[in-house]
């Protein structure tokens, strides 16, 4: 818990916890992959799978439209999940509910996760482990090319659909067959395996008065595009030491981690966008071994890969704690800590000129892009400890806390074109981008919170606990005025069956504790640091007058009078222990109001300019977590079962009566009742099958024209056309009813486990070329189109074939590409053998464990359409302004790991 | 443990606490607030230039051609849905439609606030003061022109409004943005200098005569020929909008060597590398542009270029021949299309021949990225743009031809058409395009033409002087001959013995002279209903 320890039986918020040992074996990059549906309400989503990308988290799903991302602590400084060693983790806790992690208050609105790294044991000789595994990453694809001849025939059926001409002759549609179809691209630019190892080692001991843990971690992922040396490393080093001298003790850790990503020079979702879309009737190389440009291709994503440059990613990151704790008297004990998160970024990007000789395409202009920033966030914090029994009944424990918080970003960036196409350095020919986002000396971009906090815990008999938190924070993102807020919270818990008449029940059933919390956390994490001002952009060269150009300056409208965003959250759930602990259920509902959301509520666009913030919305959310946890033992086999199942749904409460609606390819709506960027369009009610059923249907108002086996929509406002009058709100896209299922089991040294992850409700519209057949006017049609609307075959599940303008009817938003993205995916399945300690304790080793590992091995989903389910375009804050074209199936793919393991302790 | 001790180690705390507090003041160290901004001597000319950058946009300028009978837009997504509205198949939510109106009222809000604010601006000259608060004023006159001429009655701002006064404001009827538009232009134009008044570092600015010319333009848009005539009298009779005459040679208008030539009026400022527009790559051959070619000129358009005598192709002893279609005719047509065997001068500088017949290679018609009608563009091609085409042209929003053009018109419907006019207009623009032959030049042979047969040889005059310069779609629009031409299949090049078919456009005369007020803006300010006839 929040600036210090409880014991389980004495919570009263929610928590979850995750051990070191939910997270060992799997062969993933980070921890966070390894979280995945191991707590309920824990959601992490992979919308991007390149190495190196980082995961998105959310605790209990979306309550603002603001960022949501949970306030990640290591060991009580912020800290990152995609830079820890997993493996320097010793637990991970959650906390949910306002009472948990209130102390926290200002930062804590969307739930707060407490990393706990290992640490030595006093008086302990030293121990070493390594663990590591190596194995194979394949990527999975799951949208089926057609053969040369098939994408003829449909694109012909598709022009001569549209009213144009068939583009292949009978003649070449057979010569074709005869030649038999080209190699598919994604094939072409995908390895079908990389390599993927992982190696860590520590030493965990005590010399003296001194606790220490030394470790080491390297990973290594290689990328599955081709090219030269695309991937991922990390480096890990961490020490933690502890000292205990009498009444004081001293602890610092100090952890170290590099990221070195070397990756492709352009976007994956261009490059991987133009692979999926070109049929099998075109080679990927001619003949002469010239790279080929496809007729709806001015680039060739293989020559990008080979030829194109290289975008390398350093990173490096030092995360320092240092506290000092006194013990004051027996029950009173000072503490002071600093803690630093130092990030240093740098990205080089070298995009080379590309010679396409004899075809001409576009990457014809060498570009080099150099950045560099560093960020510290810094952390000083002053706790006071009191603790007291009165008699045998009364627990007393308060703490009283002083916090101050900064951050702090300094960054500044070069880009140049016709640079040097072999070296990257400047040449005479070579220009400086000077616009605003191209070139600039160092910038710097600054947050800062002072706060106080405080708790107070009473306990009487071990039976009935209360708890009280507030923390009142300032923060630099708003005026004098309005900086400051109060945030109070009251939680209680009951072990009802420790009253004596409930004693016939605990001896039948188990123990029972109650809980209940209710309290209120702020959010100030709005995406401008300054949204309080009006803010003016001075650009070098916004105009020009006579070739010479001229500064200008932009501006943006502030909003002075913006306030925190503050949420209301109640909290109830039990803990049932059963069969001697053996069986334990948890479960807790919860109600979240976020009141006055700091929104940048639309406008007209006559308006003219971007609304400046505003505390405008409120969002309620609301949901449950349910997990269970069952061991047993059957002869010589242990057994370990595990189940999560968390649900949350989101609903805009308030929004000051607006609607605001994004319209585009996906069209999304905000409104009350709804939950946050839902997904609006027409109902679609299956095809028109003939010419008497488009005129006995309403018309439609946006297209001139429908044909049989178009998609017809429904008239819901019953007014005779189909118009942008009968949208509705047809879909969440957030994730609903995530579960997770992990099943152990133990004999004789062998170890076998299962984990399953999944998701049991999702709205994902998906468009683009991933599922439109010539999407755009471009080649891209898949095996999942064959079964398309003809008249012979009227049952059809997608529509007639079209291209261009003649597809504006089955293109329109409706609920045709709105698809249900539920899935249940095999997510690691482990096989072990501990050599037994009889042997292994001849050679001074403890333990010794080999197992194979695979991840991501099996995905059960009713979305057939070629997309992995866990799509998505948004990030964790379904921020309108934040979107992927990751639902286009413009994506790196999912990968399949097989890996060989091998723990040992000495 | 003492009390003393006790206070002792939280005082100390705190103290540390305290001195580690942080600072809660901050601000951005790279931009301004409103607070520090105006402060700033430079501010007026800053926020100026911005208004200036966003007086009107690229992708409009060179889209506007296929939404005319001029040119196609071959892809569904480029110039904000261009080829859904060519076909009659948008509406309120449509990019371009929606986008326009927010692009105007975008600048209109930029030059308000600068409108608002200038006062504050320490030290400004009282003069330079005048004449930015002019060019202000004109620009957003100009979007006001815009804004009237798309979507008719459209909400008056002189103000920066409030978030809540944009759900509440109406639209104000057009005649009154009309007169509001010709009286800021009138007002700016007695304080902005003339063309000549302006140092060389200034050239681009905007001046007395282009206010004048706009001028002219807004009411030769109402068919307001007497008023029209008048103005272009005065530019051509004098100096007192400044001093414009014919650059000598056509083509030479639209190369970068001839910026800011005798004939600009008005443009949009480039700057090669530091200011650019890339688009030239959706009109240049394929084998330039390297990306999806987004717009290609119409068989129509090509076809109404007169031979070189002054006939039309289809007229009696014009000496055209369908099968050597490029011969003879006149010399804007090589300036302003390439066609299938032009001579083409790509940026590395060499000559090449642009084949675009069907199996002809990377720029043929039958390769679905390049041009679908067989034609490209030359106007506007910058060689020396840069390996992704960005270039630094500028573009023109009004030339001189545009003063005699429209004088030549207004002086026709007048039924005032003679030889003086026709010398000092059609005569000179075709003598300066490069014909020679006396039957194109002289007066004799029109001069019994007739009222309408004279209004037709003008409207051809512009469209062929005017191709790709964002005049056209205006044109057939206030000539109301949009639903004839922007009716039916639009044509590629002649293939086999067929032209091609290129689109088929729709127009509803009772519906499409007026765009849809944007579909978002009508879903949250229920003042701007009703909407435009027919939407």
């Amino acid at each position: 818990m929040g600036y210090g320890t409880q014991k389980r039986t004495s919570l009263t918020g929610a928590v979850s916890v995750v051990s070191a040992k939910e997270l060992d074996g799997k062969p993933v990059t980070s921890a966070v992959q390894a979280l995945q549906g191991a707590a309920p309400n824990l959601i992490i989503q992979q919308n991007v799978t390149e190495p190196g990308a980082a995961a998105s988290i959310n605790v209990r799903g979306v309550s603002t439209v603001n960022n949501t991302s949970p306030l990640i602590l290591v060991d009580g400084v912020p800290g990152s999940l995609e830079l820890i060693n997993p493996k320097d983790i010793e637990s991970i806790s959650v906390l949910k509910d306002a009472a948990s992690s209130a102390i926290y208050g200002s930062r804590a609105a969307n739930g707060v996760i407490l990393v706990t790294t290992r640490t030595g044991k006093l008086n302990k000789v030293p121990r070493v482990t390594y663990s590591g595994f190596a194995g194979w990453q394949q990527p999975t694809f799951l949208v089926s090319p057609l053969s040369g001849v098939d994408y003829m025939q449909l694109k012909n059926e598709a022009l001569v659909n549209s009213g144009q001409r068939a583009q292949f002759s009978p003649e070449q549609i057979r010569r074709q067959g005869e030649k038999g179809s080209e190699k598919w691209w994604m094939d072409e630019v995908m390895k079908p395996a990389a390599l993927q190892h992982n190696h860590n080692l520590g030493v965990t001991g005590g010399m003296g008065k001194v606790a220490y843990l030394v470790s080491g971690g390297y990973m290594d992922q290689n990328s599955l595009y081709r090219g030269p040396g695309y991937g991922y490393q990390r480096y890990n080093f961490r020490t933690n030491l502890s000292a205990q001298l009498g009444k004081l003790k001293l602890a610092g850790n100090f952890a170290y981690a590099k990221q070195d990503i070397r990756e492709h020079a352009y976007f994956s979702d261009w490059l991987v966008s133009t692979a999926l879309r070109i049929p099998r009737i075109y080679p990927i190389k001619d003949s002469a071994g010239n790279y080929f440009l496809a007729p709806t291709a001015s680039n060739n994503p293989l020559a990008q890969l080979e030829k194109g440059g290289l975008r390398k990613y350093s990173n490096g990151s030092y995360n320092y704690m240092a506290s000092a704790a006194y013990a004051l008297t027996s029950h009173l004990s000072a503490k002071l800590v600093y803690g630093a998160d130092i990030r240093d970024n740098n990205m080089d990007e070298f995009r080379k000129s590309i010679d396409y000789t004899p075809y001409s395409g576009s990457d014809n202009q060498s570009a080099r892009t150099v950045n560099h920033a560093r960020s510290v966030q810094d952390n000083f914090q002053a706790l006071l400890n009191y603790e007291q029994s009165f008699g045998k009944l009364h627990n007393v424990k308060a703490l009283l806390g002083y916090a101050t918080e900064g951050w702090k970003n300094e960054y500044r960036q070069k880009r140049q074109i016709n640079v040097d196409n072999e070296t990257g350095d400047s040449t005479a020919g070579t220009s400086t981008l000077t616009g605003f986002n191209d070139t600039y000396d160092t910038r710097v971009d600054r947050w800062a919170l002072n706060s106080v906090f405080g708790r107070l815990n009473y306990s009487y008999s071990d039976k009935y606990f209360f708890e009280f938190n507030f923390r009142y924070d300032e923060s630099s993102r708003f005026a004098k005025g309005h900086r400051g807020a109060f945030f109070p919270s009251f939680s209680a818990a009951w072990r009802i069956t420790d009253e004596p008449f409930m004693a016939g029940i605990r001896e039948r059933v188990g123990d029972l504790k109650l809980r209940g919390s209710w309290g209120q956390l702020g959010n100030q994490q709005i995406l401008s640091n300054y949204g309080y001002l009006n803010i003016y952009t001075t650009v070098n060269n916004m105009y020009g007058f006579n070739n010479l150009p001229q500064p200008g300056a932009s501006f943006a409208v502030g909003n002075p009078i913006i306030t925190w965003e503050s949420a209301s959250s109640a909290n109830i759930g039990f803990d049932l222990s059963m069969l001697n602990n053996r069986l334990t259920i948890s479960y807790d509902y919860f109600r979240k109001v976020t009141n006055d959301i700091l929104l940048q509520l639309t406008a007209p666009g006559l308006y003219g300019a971007t609304p400046a913030y505003q505390n405008a919305g409120r969002v309620k959310n609301q949901g449950f977590e349910v997990a269970v946890n069952y061991r047993v033992k059957t002869g010589a086999f242990q057994h370990t079962i595990g189940a999560n199942l968390a649900d949350n749904l989101n609903e805009i409460v308030d929004f000051k009566g607006r609607t605001y609606l994004q319209e585009g390819d996906v069209t999304y709506i905000n409104k009350e009742g709804f939950p946050i960027s839902s997904y609006y369009g027409l109902q679609a009610d299956g095809f028109y099958q003939n010419l008497d059923d488009i005129k006995n249907s309403p018309k439609s108002t946006f297209v001139n024209q429908v044909k049989p086996g178009d998609i017809k929509y429904v008239d819901r406002n019953q007014d005779g056309v189909i118009d942008n009058n009968d949208r509705f709100v047809m879909g969440n896209p957030f994730p609903r009813y995530t579960f997770g299922f992990n099943y152990a089991v133990n004999w004789n040294g062998f170890d076998a486990s299962i984990f399953i992850q999944g998701v049991g409700k999702r709205n994902v519209y998906l468009r683009g070329e991933g599922v439109e057949a010539f999407h755009n006017n471009w080649d891209n049609v898949y095996a999942q189109h064959i079964d398309r609307w003809t008249p012979n075959n009227p049952d059809a599940d997608y529509p007639r074939l079209t291209i261009g303008t003649e597809s504006v009817n089955n293109g329109a938003n409706s609920t045709f590409w709105l698809f249900n993205a539920a899935y249940a995916r095999l997510k690691n399945v482990q096989l072990g053998y501990t050599l037994p300690a009889s042997l292994t304790g001849k050679v001074n080793i403890e333990k010794c464990r080999i197992y194979l590992t695979g991840q991501n091995l099996l995905t059960v989903t009713g979305m057939n359409v070629g997309l992995d389910p866990e799509v998505t375009e948004f990030n964790n804050s379904l921020n309108l302004n934040q979107l992927s074209s990751a639902s286009s199936g413009r994506i790196y793919p999912v990968q399949k790991v097989w890996a060989v393991g091998l723990d040992i302790n000495f | 443990m003492s009390k003393k001790r006790y206070c002792v180690w939280v005082l100390a705390a705190c103290l540390l606490g305290s001195a580690a507090c942080k600072k809660l003041e901050l601000g951005p160290s790279y931009q301004d607030t409103d607070l520090t901004f105006w402060n700033n001597p430079e501010a007026a000319a800053k926020a100026l230039n911005n208004c200036y950058a966003g007086m009107y946009s690229d992708e409009y300028y060179f889209f506007n051609e296929s939404l005319s009978d001029n040119a196609l837009c071959s892809s569904s997504v480029n110039g904000g849905g261009a080829r859904s509205i060519a076909e009659g198949a948008y509406d309120g939510r449509t990019n371009r439609v929606a986008g326009e109106w927010s692009y105007h009222f975008g600048g209109i809000r930029n030059c308000n606030n600068l409108l608002n604010n200038i006062d504050k601006v320490p030290g400004l000259d009282e003069g330079l003061k005048n004449r930015y608060i002019a060019e202000a004023r004109f620009i957003r006159a100009f979007h006001y022109f815009q804004l009237m001429t798309w979507y008719g009655d459209v909400p008056l701002i002189e103000n920066e409004i409030s978030y809540e006064e944009s759900f509440a404001i109406g639209r104000t009827p057009r005649a009154e943005i009309l007169n509001y538009i010709l009286q800021e232009l009138d007002a700016v134009a007695a304080v902005l200098p003339l063309k000549q008044e302006y140092s060389e570092a200034d050239k681009g600015r905007i001046t007395r005569g282009a206010a004048a010319a706009v001028k002219a333009k807004v009411l030769l848009y109402e068919s307001r020929w007497d008023e029209v005539a008048a103005i272009c009298e005065q530019f051509m009779n004098g100096n007192v909008y400044g001093a414009y005459s014919l650059f000598p040679d056509y083509a030479g208008i639209f190369e970068p060597e001839n910026e800011n030539n005798s004939e600009v009026i008005l443009d949009m400022q480039f700057v090669p590398v530091y200011r650019t527009h890339a688009m030239q790559r959706f009109f240049i051959p394929y084998t330039e542009g390297t990306l999806i070619t987004g717009m290609a000129p119409s068989q129509e358009l090509v076809d109404d270029y007169v031979m070189a005598n002054g006939k039309g192709i289809r007229e009696a002893g014009s000496g055209y021949n369908e099968s050597t279609p490029f011969q003879h005719r006149d010399p804007r047509l090589e300036a302003t299309i390439i066609h299938d065997g032009s001579s083409f001068v790509t940026k590395k500088g060499d000559t090449v021949t642009i084949r675009t017949a069907p199996g002809t290679g990377d720029n043929a018609v039958d390769k679905s990225d390049a041009s679908h009608t067989g034609y490209y563009f030359r106007k506007y091609y910058d060689r020396t743009a840069d390996g992704n085409n960005n270039s630094g042209l500028n573009l023109v929003l009004v030339r001189y031809t545009d003063i005699l053009l429209m004088y030549a018109e207004a002086k026709t419907m007048l039924g005032q058409m003679d030889a003086a006019v026709w010398d000092k207009t059609i005569q000179a623009i075709r003598q300066r395009a490069g014909f020679t032959d006396p039957a194109a030049l002289n007066f004799t042979n029109y001069a019994n033409l007739g009222t309408t047969g004279m209004m037709n040889l003008v409207r051809r005059e512009r469209r062929c002087e005017f191709a790709l310069e964002s005049q056209r779609v205006f044109d057939i629009r206030r000539w109301r001959i949009a639903e004839t031409v922007m009716n039916g299949i639009l044509h590629g090049m002649k293939v086999g013995n067929s032209y091609l078919e290129a689109d088929t456009r729709v127009f509803n005369p009772g519906k499409h002279y007026l765009w849809p007020v944007p579909q978002a803006d009508i879903d949250m300010n229920k003042n701007l209903l009703p909407n435009n006839p027919g939407w």
